[in-house]
């Protein structure tokens, strides 16, 4: 799927290689428009939303939520949002309330409202959520959504994360919000790494394992019930499985020498991962039970990081050390067609985007000894080979993975976890520090 | 006297003969630099940095054939953190997917299908919430009109109107025409036409959406009579997966126009 | 090669000077056996041919197989010593008698290169003659101490998991000590420094222990008392960011697996 925000980054590949070229006298001015043109966003305002009921709960719900919204609706990366101060005063609970002229006219001068109403009623919070085009006098609405659940902060939340990606999707042409979305990594604590999950935003960090071990590599299934990832027991590195619906482990056979960083394929249905069980560390797949393993690499040196091609699942991504330092390779599922990406320094940690025309990966230029590098996150298009750095003198960068909008990025920085949006923008921090290898659910 | 002339002499052939061994020994020691540079050895030991320079700068060259990207000096590789390289070929046409069967399959489907005469949908249910406001003002970055089923958006080098065939669904969805005109301008890309063939001309395309958002039935309505400016045009709508599934109706048929005008 | 030796003699004292010699001149040694047309003169009319070469495994028991498997690209004929003409790419399956290096040789309109891989026969008698003092019954594990001394850990280079010459002798002197101890079995840890990722430092700190694994397979320890384990950058023994402490954590170390 091309979004608009992978149509924004190659224009954003192509004007900056415009920009590049010697003697070329418009190359600023294509710049400016290409850029602009692709950021031309919808402008979107926010009412905060009108308490129904009195009890003390349901206003720290009502921030709650507004806050999320405004922060779902800020991170989407496609709407040019209302700071507060310049919404007018009123609060419309329903469409009958609201008059739309103040919220289109300046200061706001919004195309878009999203507005409200919250109550609690018993142990339920009820929220209605309604979308209006502030253009359009005659239909104004684009939507109106009830939602009701029991009455917590964290269902104050999960509202506004639906009412939010609701908004996106019916706005973003057609792409679906991440607002729902979880995102998977390693948290270390002394000398043990376990696999935690928090939700896109950061919020609602826990614990999944509690092996007393070092668990790597989170690598979360297409439909969100299992997670693969690798724990060093007696025998080394070996693939492990969580199931997300039962909240245990679930088997997963053990192979001869080190088995490492699994990636699912995206029907789910195969894993493909990197084993030394035959002597040299290649990648092999197998199915999503860990049987019919196959060979699909046979070149001596380290083999490690597969990834699929989330649009296609006939391409692997990986990592490959067979020249000497790391480097980014990809080639077909059944081995042919191997294709090498980089042209030197050190790279890492592949992450194919939604639509597959992206790689993502960690990439330090200039690596070797005695020369100072910076690991950086870079995206590259995949037909071209062309490049963009999106992380600068950020510490270490790694691990980048793609949100399944393709607008986002997340990566670890650091020891600390961080999104942007894919062209490198909006950069934030999602944890403290101790968290590493972030893995995004595929929706 | 003859004392003093005589060194002088003397003196003038030692320091030309030293001036040009010095210049012979700079023009060795660069030969011998070059040729480090130009004829980088597996042996080259890592420890030593200019080597290290060399032994990256072979695996670019020589390992793969990659498009040329940054001119492969040192420099490109050892300097400017904050520059991101790009290549020096000339823009090639952008978006051609990867081809894989798949997707030659969706395109080859297009240009056989009969256009669907399917019933046109219903008009618009009335809105729930209707407004009794007379009047509208114009948003800052309003349309032409809402009260046209139209979107017009401008780029740097023309005027793209995007129009709905079903009025009642261009005012009832105004929004979602708005997405449909910014979905094309982002993906229209303005260095495609050639400037002096698609001056003053204009191109019409036609296209359904279907229920899914998805695009099919691409054709020309009116040719330019500019190759490239065609071409700019189809290539807009063929990048586009999806506009977002309709908010009603089993599809709609859209008019994409194109003026080609620089000021 | 004198620092290097030091370093295997007595690694916990020796290692800081050997780094500090090793840092001025650490020697990247070519990770592959792969010939590639990489060192040749670049010929602007046709591309140069590449070659590679590999066995799997690379080293075997007497009567055991080996898969050679070759790449080429630019190559018009192809040629392994021992073979024969082969083509451009394939795999092969070989049963050498002994110790054999193989040798292909790729001609192309662009050239012609080689490329090289070794296969390690193991001859099936296992040393008995003990030659160490400590040499005891069969059940004797010897202790740690002795252990530690007897069979040192071996060092590696900066992304590289070729064993430097003196690991070689190292090996010989701990297969002699295992050959007096037939009771000990061996876990070689396979490390890196915490440099670079993580998922890539567990594969080469694998392909380092695998290289410790073969060296002693080669002086005659039997396959079935080594056992490999990688801890890629996860278990550090120095936490310091300079070479003298990159280069204590660059290791396949042994120790007694119980």
């Amino acid at each position: 799927m091309r979004s608009p925000q992978s149509a924004l980054l190659s224009k954003l590949l192509v004007t900056t290689a415009l920009c590049l070229v010697a003697p070329l006298t418009h190359a600023q001015d294509w710049f400016h428009l290409e850029t602009s043109s692709g950021a031309e966003r919808i402008r979107i305002a926010v009412a905060d939303f009108k308490p129904q009921s009195q009890d003390a709960n349901a206003g720290s719900y009502k921030r709650t939520f507004d806050s999320t919204l405004f922060a779902d609706l800020n991170a989407a990366g496609i709407f040019d949002i209302v700071s507060k101060s310049q919404i007018p005063q009123s609060a419309p609970g329903s469409p009958s309330e609201i008059r739309l002229p103040e919220w289109s006219a300046p200061p706001s001068s919004a195309a878009m409202v999203a507005f409200g109403n919250l109550a609690t009623q018993g142990s339920r919070l009820v929220v209605n959520g309604y979308l209006d085009d502030a253009k359009n006098a005659q239909y104004p609405q684009v939507f109106a959504k009830q939602y009701n659940e029991e009455a917590s902060e964290d269902q104050a939340r999960q509202i506004a994360h639906r009412f939010a990606d609701e908004i996106i999707s019916r706005l973003g042409g057609g792409v679906s919000g991440i607002a729902e979305t979880k995102i998977f990594y390693v948290r270390q604590s002394g000398q043990t790494k376990e696999i935690w999950q928090m939700d896109y935003d950061g919020a609602n960090q826990h614990a999944l394992t509690h092996l007393g071990t070092v668990s790597l590599s989170p690598r979360i299934s297409p439909d969100n019930s299992r997670l693969a990832f690798s724990a060093l027991g007696r025998e080394g590195f070996q693939i492990k499985v969580f199931s997300l619906l039962l909240n245990r482990m679930i088997n997963f056979p053990a192979a001869g020498g080190t088995n490492l960083s699994p990636a699912w394929s995206p029907t789910g249905r195969q894993l493909a991962f990197s084993s030394s069980r035959t002597g040299d560390p290649e990648i092999w797949t197998s199915d999503a039970d860990g049987n019919i393993a196959r060979r699909v690499t046979s070149f001596r040196g380290p083999d490690v990081s597969p990834v699929w091609n989330p649009k296609t699942g006939a391409q692997l991504a990986w990592i490959s050390g067979r020249t000497g330092l790391p480097q980014l390779y990809i080639m077909d599922a059944d081995g042919s067609g191997v294709q090498r990406m980089t042209d030197g320094g050190y790279a890492t940690s592949p992450s194919w985007s939604p639509n597959g025309q992206f790689l993502a990966f960690a990439w330090n230029r200039k690596y070797g000894p005695g020369a100072p590098g910076g690991q950086d996150i870079y995206v590259m298009e995949i037909t071209t080979k062309r490049w963009i750095q999106l992380t600068h003198d950020a510490g270490r960068c790694d691990f980048p993975t793609w949100s399944p909008d393709g607008r986002h990025i997340a990566f670890a920085s650091g020891s600390r976890i961080m999104t942007m949006l894919a062209d490198g923008t909006q950069k934030r921090a999602l944890s403290g520090s101790g968290a590493d290898m972030p893995n995004w659910s595929w929706k | 006297m003859s004392s003093q002339t005589h060194p002088a002499p003397t003196q003038q052939p030692l320091g030309s003969g030293l001036a040009g061994a010095v210049v012979l020994h700079i023009a060795i020691a660069a030969a011998l630099i070059a040729i480090t540079f130009l004829h980088p050895s597996a042996k080259n030991p890592w420890g030593d940095k200019q080597a290290s320079i060399g032994a990256i700068q072979a695996s670019m060259v020589a390992a793969i054939p990659l498009p040329t990207k940054a001119p492969p000096t040192p420099k490109a590789v050892l300097t400017s953190d904050n520059v991101t390289k790009a290549p020096e070929t000339p823009p090639k046409e952008k978006t051609a997917p990867p081809p894989r069967p798949e997707d030659l399959l969706i395109k080859a489907k297009v240009p056989t299908r009969t256009p669907p005469k399917a019933a046109p949908i219903e008009t618009a249910a009335p809105p729930k919430h209707p407004q009794p406001v007379p009047d509208t003002p114009k948003a800052r970055s309003g349309d032409a009109s809402t009260q046209l089923p139209q979107s017009v958006s401008q780029a740097k080098n023309g005027t793209a109107t995007v129009t709905v065939q079903n009025r009642a669904f261009g005012n009832r969805y105004a929004y979602y025409l708005r997405i449909v005109g910014s979905t094309v301008t982002q993906n229209y890309y303005t260095q495609e036409p050639d400037p002096r063939a698609s001056q003053d001309k204009s191109v019409t395309l036609l296209f359904d959406i279907q229920r899914d958002g998805t695009p099919a039935n691409l054709r020309i309505e009116t040719r330019s009579g500019s190759q490239s400016l065609d071409n700019a045009a189809l290539r807009a709508i063929q990048r586009i997966d999806s506009f977002g599934p309709l908010p009603e109706g089993d599809h709609i048929t859209i008019e994409y126009k194109f003026d080609y005008h620089t000021p | 090669m004198t620092s290097n030796y030091k370093l295997s003699t007595g690694w916990k004292v020796a290692a800081l000077t050997a780094a500090l010699t090793l840092a001025a001149g650490c020697h990247k040694k070519p990770a592959s056996t792969a010939g590639t047309g990489l060192g040749g003169a670049p010929d602007s009319t046709q591309p140069a041919p590449t070659a590679s070469l590999t066995a799997d495994p690379l080293a075997i028991d007497l009567g055991q197989s080996v898969v050679l498997n070759w790449r080429t690209t630019n190559a018009t004929s192809v040629n392994i010593e021992g073979v024969g003409q082969v083509p451009v790419n394939g795999t092969q399956t070989v049963s050498p008698s002994n110790s054999t290096n193989f040798h292909l040789t790729a001609k192309g309109d662009g050239g012609t290169v080689e490329a090289n891989v070794r296969v390690t026969v193991r001859v099936p008698q296992v040393p008995t003659t003990a030659t160490d003092p400590n040499a005891g019954a069969g059940g004797d594990m010897g202790t740690d101490a002795a252990f530690h001394q007897n069979v040192q850990d071996i060092f590696f280079d900066y992304d590289s998991f070729d064993l430097r010459p003196d690991a070689q002798s190292a090996a010989l002197g701990a297969a002699r000590y295992l050959a007096a101890h037939p009771a000990i079995k061996v876990l070689i840890g396979g490390y890196c420094d915490d440099r670079g990722s993580a998922e890539y430092n567990i594969t080469l700190g694998e392909n380092r222990a695998n290289a410790a694994r073969t060296a002693l397979i080669s002086a005659g320890v039997p396959a079935s008392r080594v056992r490999v384990v990688s801890y890629g950058k996860e278990r550090q023994f120095c936490s310091e960011e300079n070479e003298t402490c990159w280069q204590e954590n660059r290791r396949a170390q042994f120790s007694i697996d119980r």
